[in-house]
């Protein structure tokens, strides 16, 4: 009994009070950003330092689950040289004081880079999805290396690790976006305060937050401090970098390059909802204030990897890794926003309806499941996880999502009885603006934001098609075993 | 040691001593001239409260209770949790988490051997497939459209003799910005909101009667005929429970939005709802289908916000309270007892208090297996006067008899009280044991009502019964359509006791037809017509007569022409929700000239009032205690100690008040007087050098 209500505490009431991770938003107007400059992609001109190493291209594909890449020529994209050996570093000519930085980056399997600003503060970028070791290891630490513990004083540790891991896959385009405030000297050269990042976020997540800077990292290329400095790229793996763009900053300006931070409502202690045991499956409203969807789940693993499902539409319309839930807008006071907030990296899918009938495999995909269906409820599995049940036009559907390959990869099955499907009963399983084949049953979907793998080796009868700009995968139930069909999502 | 346990021993024994002799002497006075009991009986002399702790770190907001067929009771959170609680009338009740994840679930009801709640977005069957103790079969029987509003709450379901399920759907919250003029605060932005619903066991939704604003509450009285429960707001004067059959309408002209919408069992239009602010007793002449409530609650005399909904029928409380209904209240956590006959057809009756003294905010009854009365809280979001912001409770009766007014009875003539205990005659045939009156509440879009067009009924004549039980009272002054207060401080039960509650509200919705009492047998007192044009009409309130007594030296709305420099300082204050002020404290020089700018954003009524250091208790209470002239005195008592105020204002409206900053330092608290908020929504004025 105790242990049981210990459990139930932890899981629905764990209440965090770092600030970041609360999340219960009050949202904040976002203010002008400061005016961004481009580092040019299109050929090597604004790097110095070690560019034999890298090379310009058009676009890169890096399978996830083997090292194997695909080029394509063309300018837009930074990408090392596959023989490459050498951890000497790329520097930009541009050099910087204040800055606020966001790039796109590409890891392939096993890779990493460390990102020196002025060439001296480091953060390590590294596949934290392939090897998902702990915390410390994640991508996003700032290297400290330097700043060794003295007995008696209170120190940071020597790598600083990310809040959580919120890094995605080998292969898929990540975000970075970091707020850099210099150190500064006086007349003499004399320091006069501490480097700072101000805020790091990994994937549109807060990952550090006014981190002090008070040495340069071990392995920086340049080894004294100073006001100016290069970024600097030093990686002897497979790695690629795009949309590289930077702002200065005033010291007055300061405010206006941080991303907003949620505040918690009336300083009310955020209500973030933890998975510790089991599966938690809650209930709740997704979207926008203005547009909300109404019959829907949030459904968290302890292993940190969750998806939101609209179930109007049996569609998946949110996946993350992280934090699970703020639930502060559904629970405090009257919960007059009434959302569940996903708090970690989340990725939207659209919500259009998972299955419909098509006249034919060119007619457009509804946006509204038709009138024949009907969201039955849900049974839950020993684990506490949900196994929905649809109807559609005389036919009952399941709809079981489970985590797979060590919390890094969703799968989601499908069931009924395919014999009574009828012919023009087509199954959606992505959308987006572009999707690729990377090898057989493996799709990259809208630019690599995630994968869509068809699990059983014969999937055979699935279409990409490009209706009005838009790509879809879409499988006909007809062409499906009497097992239904399997598929998983990965990021 | 030894010898100060020994003077205290001492001590204790002459206590003991003296209290046996005040006690003979009384006893002996006693038997001279009968007196009241020495200790006046209370409530919990009558009927104890136990709470029920869940264990640490469990949040037992109750949105509903069920009690199980095997003696466990099942309570659901607005958290979406269900709990199973073992043995809940021992002394270490057990809890088990059934189920979670559920979307706000404000009801529970246990069907075959399947637990029945109605979440947001739908009614779900909930069972356990495989008897482990913990849910694993959520079924969806039927869904309803909804936007997303936080308001739109579901409260349900009750299973109705018809083995459907029965359901409110609550109206929304317009929001800030009035965006639908003539509907008001409260609005139905997707079809069936603001209905109350009907699913058939295979799940087929049957729209069941319209016009509901914010029903709280849905219960079976002793037929196990349908009630609900509303509150008071835009529409709404005051609270009520009331008989609901299929085509109802009750007022609330958002919900004729789905009136047109196939399938709708009431077809009326928002313009066939009069604007011209009509008594809600005319306004049901002028619209065909529009009903009286059964029993309206006085609003901030019985309760703020009516809710539970629970029928007594096997006497748990005593056998004199059997088939009455108990009611609960959210803002006031208390529940009332109320009294239910079919007069001409339809079901009408009177509402009495019954228990206070709740931990928080009455959302749900249920009966136990004991006969004792499971009282689930919650208030998050509307902050009642109870110490706690949620619980549970059982209600137990000890088995004493309490001296109550058992029924209020409607005659052609009058009214029949019921007494619990047989009363002393001589106070039962006393006209000045009797206080009765009559008034109504404005049906409009305006946030509540003030009291309308009270007139004071005069007794003709009484007939006590032989058996002391009752007093048939025949009046004139009644009128149909009316509340009719009945007070009866007077009546004292044969052994002498006053009433435990003296006063009463039966909703006047008709009058019975046939002869009234034969006056002229034995045993009836005439009352001679002097007496009676004492009280006759001598009593009449306008209604906002009483605004004229409000000094206007406190409430000034225009800036004083002597302020050539305006306002030294300007004080902005609004609400937040929870019964609040969002500034807690202002700090101010003595003598200063203020402008006040009170911003009443929230969707309740408020007023703010400046009184004197230490005074905030006593103004808030004396404010409860104006009883039905408080909305029409804008719950201003008149008091030396009121120092400035506002005026009540509506749910999103401001006033901007004048005054100079007292000249003594101190700290002057400013509180909302509306019926008990000024237990919680308070804040200090710092005057300062």
């Amino acid at each position: 009994m105790i242990k049981e209500i210990s459990d139930k505490m932890k899981i629905n009431y764990l209440f965090n009070v770092i600030v970041f991770s609360c999340c219960a938003f009050l949202t904040v107007q976002i203010q002008a950003q400061p005016a961004y400059q481009e580092i040019g992609l299109t050929d090597k001109t604004a790097f110095t330092g070690n560019t034999a190493n890298w090379k310009i291209a058009g676009d890169i594909w890096y399978n996830p689950f083997r090292s194997k890449l695909k080029e394509e020529a063309g300018a837009g994209v930074l990408v090392t040289v596959s023989s490459a050996n050498s951890q000497a570093p790329l520097f930009t000519k541009m050099e910087h004081g204040n800055m606020l930085l966001e790039f796109d980056f590409m890891l392939a399997p096993h890779a990493s880079v460390t990102v020196y600003l002025q060439g001296r503060y480091g953060i390590r970028l590294t596949d934290s999805w392939t090897n998902k070791n702990s915390i410390e290891q994640a991508c996003g630490a700032i290297l400290n290396e330097n700043f060794k513990s003295v007995a008696g004083e209170i120190r940071r540790a020597l790598n600083i690790p990310p809040r959580s891991n919120v890094a995605r896959a080998p292969g898929l385009w990540q975000h970075l976006r970091v707020v850099f405030q210099a150190p500064q000297f006086d007349a003499n050269g004399n320091k006069k305060s501490n480097a700072r990042l101000l805020q790091v976020a990994l994937n549109g997540v807060l990952i550090h937050e006014d981190i002090m800077l008070p040495d340069i990292a071990s392995n920086a290329p340049f080894k004294s401090e100073s006001k100016t400095g290069p970024i600097a790229f030093s990686t002897d793996n497979r790695m690629a970098f795009k949309d590289i763009r930077y702002a200065f900053f005033g010291d007055s300006e300061r405010e206006k390059t941080l991303m907003p931070v949620p505040v918690p409502i009336n300083g009310k202690i955020p209500l973030v909802v933890t998975p510790v045991n089991k599966t938690i499956m809650q209930r709740c409203f997704l979207g926008e204030n203005d547009q909300k969807m109404t019959v829907c789940a949030v459904i968290g693993e302890p292993g940190q990897i969750h998806y939101g499902i609209n179930l109007e539409q049996g569609s998946i319309i949110r996946l993350w890794k992280g934090d699970f839930i703020d639930a502060t807008t559904m629970w405090e006071s009257r919960g007059a926003v009434q959302l569940a907030r996903p708090l970690g990296s989340v990725i939207s899918l659209p919500s259009e309806p998972l299955f419909a009938q098509l006249a034919n495999d060119q007619a457009p995909w509804p946006e509204l499941m038709q009138q024949e269906y009907k969201f039955k409820g849900y049974f839950l599995d020993k684990q506490g996880r949900p196994v929905f049940n649809y109807a559609f036009n005389g036919l009952q559907i399941s709809d079981h999502t489970v985590p797979s390959d060590n919390d890094r990869v969703l799968t989601r099955t499908l069931q009924f009885d395919n014999n009574a499907a009828g012919d023009n009963l087509w199954i959606r399983l992505a959308a987006g603006d572009k999707i690729e084949e990377l090898e057989d049953g493996l799709y990259t979907i809208n630019n690599k934001s995630y994968y869509l793998r068809l699990d059983a080796k014969k999937q055979r009868g699935a279409i990409l098609r490009n209706i009005n700009g838009r790509e879809e995968l879409l499988i006909p139930a007809s062409a499906l075993s009497a097992q239904g069909l399997t598929w998983s999502y990965i990021w | 040691m030894k010898t100060n346990q020994k003077i205290r021993l001492n001590i204790l024994l002459l206590f003991v001593l003296q209290i046996s002799v005040v006690s003979i002497l009384e006893a002996q006075h006693n038997n001279h001239a009968p007196m009241p009991a020495e200790k006046p009986q209370t409530e919990n002399d009558f009927y104890k409260l136990q709470t029920i702790r869940p264990p640490e770190g469990v949040l037992l907001e109750v949105g509903g209770m069920a009690m199980l067929p095997d003696g466990r009771l099942a309570v659901c959170t607005r958290r979406g949790e269900i709990w199973l609680v073992e043995n809940p009338s021992g002394p270490r009740p057990w809890f088990k988490l059934f189920a979670s994840g559920l979307h706000e679930p404000l009801g529970l009801a246990w069907k075959d051997g399947a637990l029945y709640t109605a979440q947001r977005a739908e009614l779900t069957r909930i069972v356990d497939v495989d008897g482990d103790d913990r849910a694993d079969g959520f079924e969806t029987v039927c869904t309803w459209p909804l936007t997303g509003n936080y308001c739109e709450y579901n409260h349900g379901p009750v299973i109705g003799r018809d083995g459907y399920f029965y359901i409110n759907l609550n109206l929304a919250d317009n929001g800030m910005s009035n965006r639908e003029p003539f509907f008001g605060e409260m609005g139905s932005h997707s079809d069936w909101r603001g209905w109350m619903i009907r699913v058939s066991p295979d799940g087929k939704l049957e729209p069941y009667a319209a016009g509901l604003r914010s029903p709280a509450g849905i219960g079976l009285n002793a037929d196990g005929d349908i009630f609900y429960a509303e509150n008071q707001g835009g529409w709404v004067g005051t609270g009520y429970i009331t008989h609901v059959e299929k085509g109802d309408f009750f007022g609330h002209p958002s919900s004729l939005k789905s009136a047109g919408k196939p399938g709708a069992t009431v077809h009326l239009k928002p313009s066939d709802i009069p604007t011209n602010e009509p008594m809600l007793h005319e306004a049901v002449k002028k619209v065909p289908g529009m009903k009286l409530p059964s029993v309206r609650f006085p609003h901030g005399i019985l309760g703020i916000s009516t809710s539970s909904i629970i029928a007594d029928t096997s006497g748990a409380f005593g056998p004199f309270f059997k088939d009455q209904v108990f009611v609960g209240d959210e803002g006031h956590p208390k529940i009332f007892r109320v009294f239910l006959e079919k007069i001409n057809g339809e079901y009408q009756g009177a509402v009495f208090p019954f228990r206070e003294g709740f931990m928080s905010g009455i959302l749900r009854t249920e009966w136990g297996m004991d006969k004792s009365l499971y009282v689930g809280m919650s208030d998050r979001g509307w902050h009642s006067t109870g110490p706690e912001r949620w619980g549970l409770q059982r209600l137990l009766w000890t088995g004493e008899t309490p001296f109550e007014i058992r029924a209020v009875k409607a005659m052609p003539d009058g009214f029949v009280l019921e007494f619990t205990l047989p009363v002393k005659k001589e106070t039962a045939e006393n006209p000045d044991s009797y206080e009765i009156s009559g008034f109504d509440y404005l049906y409009h879009m305006t946030y509540g009502s003030e009291v309308q067009d009270k007139k004071n009924c005069s007794i003709k004549a009484i007939k006590v019964a032989s058996d002391g039980l009752s007093a048939r009272l025949v009046l004139d002054g009644l009128r149909e359509g009316y509340i009719h207060e009945i007070k009866c401080a007077g009546i004292l039960s044969e052994k002498g006791s006053p009433l435990l509650h003296n006063f009463g509200y039966y909703s006047l919705n008709s009058i019975p037809k046939g002869a009234g009492l034969h006056l002229k047998q034995e045993g009836v007192m005439l009352i001679p017509e002097k007496k009676a044009t004492v009280t006759n009409n001598s009593i009449v309130e306008k209604a906002g007569a009483s605004k004229g007594a409000v000094a206007p030296a406190k409430h000034v709305t225009k800036m004083p022409a002597s302020w050539s420099n305006g306002p030294d300082r300007t004080l902005t204050l609004g609400t937040e929700p929870g019964l609040k002020f969002d500034v807690e404290q202002f700090t101010i020089r003595p003598g200063e000239k203020i402008r006040l700018v009170f911003n009443n954003n929230d969707d309740m009524q408020h007023n703010w009032l400046l009184v004197s250091p230490g005074a905030a208790d006593e103004i808030g209470k004396a404010a409860l205690d104006l009883g039905l002239k408080g909305a029409n005195m804008q719950y201003i008592p008149v008091s030396g100690k009121v120092l400035y105020h506002t005026s009540l204002l509506q749910p999103r409206s401001k006033e901007a008040i004048y005054f100079t900053a007292p000249e003594k330092e101190g700290k002057y608290p400013y509180i909302c007087t509306y019926p008990g908020h000024y237990l919680v929504m308070r804040g200090i004025l710092n005057v300062k050098k």
